[in-house]
């Protein structure tokens, strides 16, 4: 019986149902669609730093550190025999690094001289674009979009690259930049001159050396000898999952404060709508409905606003987010300044556990809402809901 | 208490707290009221009308005496078994006619009838021998906001009415119409009055009801002045 009155009072209402529900609808959606982006974002540096940086192992040599490139010096040692099979199958890439500088336009920059495989198939970097022929009495090396801007150096440009080779004796040569990239990742890009591994060994007199071996599989449990650490896709990914969690904490906040403004415009017109309808509530007292019925019949009617809105946001924000998720938002070139390993190109997630997640959030506070005016106004005897005025 | 009695009233006070001191709306009430009475409670703004119909209709409680309604003391009565006693026996008639505004006439008269939780043809029966009583089939689709006052407060009769209650309280019920409508109102409750037996009670300073009314009671400064039969 409540029921079947809460469902007539809604349909009955018209602009004030439809008003109710857009406004409701317009909060799913915005609460959705933010969050989506959010979780989007995360999920994509993840996925980038695997496909660019990281692989989905590592085998480290025990002195590198990624945040001491002058230990470089001692971070290398012939690549462990067990991964020389994984290496000819192209499952693992090694990767060598030593740092040196570079003089473009007569300037000197710091520059991690890093060297890889240019038939590699594990990273999504264009790295084969190193088998390029450079000109004579140079070697062809590539750098990235942010590396070009800072240095200012365009694609055939040829730069003097100075090290220090593993004998201790400072070298330089030419390098051509064959190629520049636009990755994803700046730990690939900033401050960081690709060459080829054979030319790099060379260089260094170290051939058949690594600091890093990049594997396309988890890690296994390979016996490497004293020289080298296995690193897990978790151990890669620490500060990238340190950082989602330090953002998490930021996203539930911003997804509280959403939820917080949608209940402040739900409570506005659904408490409003309520307190303007107190003679309605003392003229159903009059005719003889419990105050338990009444709380019940107002309390339905906000769910039922809320379930028309649910389905409004599934009709209407469904495909908006399935298009959003299928082919992303390009945000404004800036967003590449953050440091972050993502593109300008963002792909939402709009994950069945959000979507339901919001809707039983909303649900949640429509029916608190909902419930609290109307049982506000149950308390009075049925003549003051009666004389309809707003106290 | 008399057989036939539908209210009777003993001793009852009503008195509302003013700042520091109190007001009585309502002082040593003794009164009784039959089945099928007519009856008008007369006086000025202020004398207690309607806090005295409110209270015969339990939508508010005395502070003193006692309120019988058919034998069953309801003074003491929850609001739950208040709800109950209007829901089956008491129609209201207000001087706004305060019919809910996005329901059509029919699902106006349809809602005391589904807290009554009849079934579907007995709902359609007795909502269009209702409208029948005070003419407005025709107008069962329209909503009260395309009704004349007139027109409106027929329909809030035809509620009060609908589910047959012992009583109907009338607050004010012409106040807001004009002469020929008054006179209408007045003429359908009055028929209803006979044909149904239903005891009506409503409250009044107008005129023009006074000619209609089998009882009349004055009401002055909360007491009662004087109470005359017809």
């Amino acid at each position: 019986m409540i029921f079947k009155i809460a469902l007539k009072n809604v349909l009955a209402a018209g602009v004030r149902t439809w008003l109710n529900t857009f406004i409701l609808a317009l909060t799913f959606t915005s609460i959705i669609l933010l969050q989506g982006i959010y979780n989007g974002m995360m999920i994509q540096i993840s996925e980038n730093r695997i496909a660019e940086e990281t692989g989905h192992s590592q085998i480290w040599h025990k002195n590198y550190d990624p945040f001491d490139p002058l230990s470089l010096e001692e971070s290398h040692a012939e690549i462990p025999p067990g991964i020389d099979k994984a290496i000819s199958r192209r499952e693992a890439i090694p990767v060598l690094m030593i740092f040196g500088s570079v003089y473009p336009h007569g300037q000197v920059f710091p520059a991690v001289l890093k060297g890889i495989p240019a038939d590699q198939k594990i990273l999504a970097l264009p790295f084969n674009a190193l088998m390029k022929k450079s000109p004579k009495g140079t070697l062809p090396g590539m750098i990235g979009k942010k590396m070009a801007k800072s240095t200012g150096l365009s694609m055939g440009d040829i730069i003097t690259v100075r090290w220090r080779n593993s004998k201790g004796a400072f070298n330089a040569t030419d390098v051509s930049i064959v190629h520049i990239f636009n990755g994803k990742v700046p730990a690939m890009d900033s401050g960081q001159v690709w060459l080829k591994l054979k030319d790099l060994q060379t260089m260094n007199l170290s051939p058949g050396h690594a600091t890093i071996v990049i594997s396309s599989k988890e890690a296994g449990s390979e016996s490497l000898g004293g020289q080298w650490i296995q690193k897990s896709l978790n151990d890669l990914l620490a500060d990238t999952i340190a950082l989602v969690k330090s953002k998490s904490t930021g996203a539930s906040f911003l997804y509280a404060i959403l939820i917080f403004l949608s209940m402040i415009a739900i409570f506005d017109t659904q408490a409003l709508s309520i307190f303007k309808r107190k003679k309605e509530i003392g003229t159903l007292m009059a005719l003889g409905m419990t105050n338990g019925a009444i709380v019940r019949t107002f309390t339905i009617e906000g769910v039922l606003y809320g379930i028309l809105a649910s389905i409004i946001t599934l009709v209407c924000g469904g495909p908006l987010f399935y298009f959003l998720q299928t082919n992303g938002i390009t945000f404004p070139a800036p967003t590449e300044g953050y440091g972050l390993a993502m593109s300008n190109h963002i792909y939402p997630h709009y994950s069945l556990g959000l979507i339901l997640g919001t809707f039983v959030i909303i649900m949640i506070i429509l029916t608190i809402i909902s419930y609290l005016p109307a049982r506000k106004i149950t308390k009075l005897q049925p003549f003051e809901a009666l004389r309809g005025k707003i106290s | 208490m008399g057989i036939n009695a539908v209210v009777e009233i003993k001793k009852m006070n009503k008195i509302f707290p003013v700042a520091n001191d109190e007001f009585y709306a309502l002082k040593d009430i003794n009164l009784t009221f039959g089945v099928s009475e007519f009856t008008g409670i007369v006086g000025p703004s202020g004398s207690g009308k309607t806090t005295l119909l409110n209270i015969m209709g339990s939508l508010d409680k005395p502070t003193s005496g006692s309120v019988d309604f058919m034998g069953n003391n309801i003074t003491g009565f929850s609001s739950k078994k208040c709800a109950e006693l209007r829901k089956n026996n008491i129609g209201f008639i207000f001087q706004t006619y305060n019919l809910l505004p996005v329901y059509s006439v029919y699902e106006n008269l349809e809602l005391p009838l589904i807290l009554l939780g009849m079934t579907s043809s007995e709902k359609r029966k007795a909502i269009m021998e209702s409208l029948d009583w005070v003419g407005l089939t025709d107008k069962k689709d329209s909503k009260p906001a395309h009704l004349s006052g007139g027109q409106c407060q027929r329909v809030a009769i035809a509620r009060a009415m609908v589910k047959q209650p012992k009583l109907v309280l009338a607050d004010e019920p012409t106040a807001n119409l004009d002469s020929k409508n008054s006179h209408i109102i007045l003429k359908t409750m009055k028929k209803i009055n006979e044909e149904s037996k239903t005891t009506f009670i409503f409250s009044t300073h107008d005129e023009k009801v006074i000619g209609y009314l089998n009882r009349k009671i004055t009401l002055i400064d909360g007491t009662v002045q004087k109470d005359e039969i017809s």
